[in-house]
């Protein structure tokens, strides 16, 4: 057992150090933007600020319109495909205070500062720590996995943002963030705060759903 | 099965003929399709096993159950029962894709069934031959063979002349094949007689002249073998109103693969045969299914152990299939396709039984030669993970 315990953790190490090496060009962790900051975007009723729709693994053929989709003007428009329960169209307006303090919110959870391939990284090393944490305690490791977990796919686009005091980011925001299995991953790894901020943004957005003046259009 | 009997007034005769296909307990154990846990993060060479599977050869009982606070807990139980059955039956099914009018699932409607049926085959060891919905993959490619995106972390998709993506012709770069195919056939819709370190591999070296990477058996790919409305069930990608609930060849392949065990060999101390058993409405077994609102559709989850030390061998040790039950609108299959053989005096015809489970008997039931069985009591009770190669007679006096 003591020679198995011993080749486990070899094995780990190597791992680790052969994803060590695969970080040199990629921060680790990007930090979340702080308050005060300010943001602008375009007022336009066909401006679309902010997208949402999580894509369902085992699902083929989905409806490709994102679930939840926030223009310039304040407009809410959430999509449920034909084959929910909830099919339809549904609409809410968000004052210009409260758009602003969403779209605020979003980026104080580092949804324009997500760096992927950093938070994939991350991760590993993370379950390496796990299981690292595993083999000291002289027990075997358990591996983990989530088969068919969806896949959020967030979109942003701003005219400026900027924060005080701070570097992170400036100017003009136009991106779309996709991570697998995000409230598995914001599960398993609390520690992870780049993916726990992503997570937040995630039901942050999802909470539009329920508010009382979401109203079906058609 | 088939039963008969013959005989009258005090002394009967019933004839019970189970049908092999049925009843015959899962051999997993040869590589063909691909295992849970192979991939970059781990090792692209492990081969994973089923709860309970210790590297001693045997029978493996993975037991199923349906959380009972489970919204639809009582609509699951029949499609969960069909479930146990088919992965027991181990019998490949072609066509197995029936859509529309040709089904039972009402229009507009998710047939809960056939999506269990993956989840239940994740939780049992397989993984997708295609694939799937990945970060940085999408539309057709999700049908691409199962692999690792290789050294330059960017997958290479290439659908190649037939423009049919997971076909036998695709160009796929530097990607690493995970999906094991019979060598030097490449064709996951035939069932190879046996599927062991012999003859099945990931190894692109023994794909025939002219073919360029392992095919899978998506829906697509099969047409162009002369296959039409087959896929596999473990194939990402299950649509409304669509009847998937019998096994492809690749999925049983794989389940072969995986029963020769540690030694990947046919023949070995070590190979297993997998049995499910339906455990009820209760929290407390091996695999639990339940409704929850937390996955935005469906998905299984699953923790795993190493079982040797270079790391090549897993198994799973839980397993929870959890599937949204606001998302869609799920039909549940209310028709028992196996059912709890009672044989009494009611069972005077020829009757065709596919058994769910454990066969039970009163007082007087006996083994005979061959795996025969004659019960000479009043009645007997074929239940959960029925077991009979052989016919069974029972003598009622």
């Amino acid at each position: 057992m003591t020679t198995r315990m011993n080749f486990l953790r070899a094995m780990v190490l190597l791992v680790t150090l052969g994803m060590i090496s695969t970080l040199t060009y990629a921060q680790v962790e990007s930090s979340a933007a702080t308050f005060p900051a300010s943001v602008s975007w375009d007022q336009s009723p066909k401006a679309l600020l902010v997208s949402y729709r999580d894509i369902w693994g085992e699902f083929a053929n989905q409806d490709p319109t994102p679930l939840i989709r926030v223009f310039g003007d304040g407009r809410v428009l959430v999509h449920y495909p034909v084959y929910t329960p909830r099919a339809g169209e549904y609409e809410l307006w968000l004052q210009t205070t409260e758009l602003e303090d969403l779209l605020l919110s979003l980026m104080a959870k580092g949804v324009a500062t997500f760096e992927p391939l950093a938070a994939k990284r991350s991760k590993q090393l993370e379950e390496l720590s796990l299981q690292e944490a595993v083999l000291d305690a002289g027990e075997t490791p358990e591996l983990f996995m989530v088969a068919d977990d969806s896949t959020s796919v967030f979109e942003l686009h701003l005219q400026d943002y900027q924060v005080v005091g701070a570097a992170t980011t400036s100017g003009e925001v136009n991106r779309t963030i996709s991570w697998l299995g995000l409230g598995t991953d914001a599960r398993r790894y609390p520690q992870l705060a780049s993916i726990q901020q992503l997570r937040n943004a995630e039901l942050e957005i999802k909470a539009l759903l329920e508010r009382d003046d979401l109203w079906k259009v058609r | 099965m088939r039963r008969s009997w013959t005989g009258a007034g005090s002394a009967r005769i019933v004839t019970v003929t189970l049908c092999l296909l049925v009843t015959l307990t899962n051999s997993i154990g040869v590589k063909a399709g691909a295992f849970v846990f192979a991939g970059e993060n781990l090792s692209v060479d492990i081969i994973t096993h089923p709860s309970n599977y210790t590297g001693l050869g045997g029978e493996v009982t993975v037991s199923v159950c349906i959380d009972p606070a489970s919204a639809n807990a009582a609509a699951m139980v029949i499609p969960v029962k069909n479930i146990v059955s088919v992965f027991n039956g181990f019998v490949p099914r072609s066509p197995n894709l029936i859509f529309g009018a040709n089904n039972d699932i009402p229009g507009g409607q998710f047939d809960f069934q056939s999506l269990a049926m993956h989840e239940f085959g994740h939780c049992l060891s397989l993984a997708h031959p295609n694939q799937g919905v990945k970060t940085g993959v999408s539309g057709a490619d999700t049908n691409a063979t199962q692999s690792t995106d290789g050294v330059d972390n960017s997958y290479n998709f290439n659908a190649g002349v037939d423009t049919v993506d997971g076909s036998n012709d695709d160009v796929r770069g530097d990607d690493v094949n995970l999906h094991y195919f019979i060598t030097g056939v490449n064709n996951p819709f035939l069932l190879p007689a046996k599927a062991d370190a012999t003859n099945y591999t990931r190894d692109l070296a023994n794909i025939p002249f002219g073919h360029t990477y392992p095919a899978n058996a998506a829906r697509a790919v099969g047409p162009l073998v002369g296959v039409t409305n087959t896929e596999t069930v473990m194939q990402q990608g299950q649509g409304i109103d669509e009847d998937q609930r019998g096994l492809q060849s690749d999925d049983i392949a794989t389940l072969m693969f995986g029963g020769t065990g540690l030694d990947e060999t046919v023949g070995g101390g070590d190979d297993y045969t997998v049995k499910l058993v339906y455990a009820g409405l209760t929290s407390s077994c091996d695999i639990v299914a339940k409704a929850d609102l937390e996955p935005s559709f469906a998905s299984c989850a699953f923790g795993g152990i190493y079982l040797t030390p270079d790391l090549t061998h897993a198994a799973i040790t839980s397993g929870i299939f959890r599937y949204n039950p606001d998302a869609v609108t799920w039909y549940f299959n209310p028709i028992l396709a196996c059912d709890d053989i009672v044989l009494d005096y009611a069972h005077d015809a020829t009757i065709a039984h596919t058994a769910c489970g454990e066969i039970t008997t009163t007082a007087g039931f006996e083994v005979g030669v061959g795996g025969d069985v004659t019960l000479t009591g009043a009645s007997v009770t074929l239940g959960p993970g029925t077991i009979i190669s052989g016919m069974l007679s029972i003598q009622i006096p």
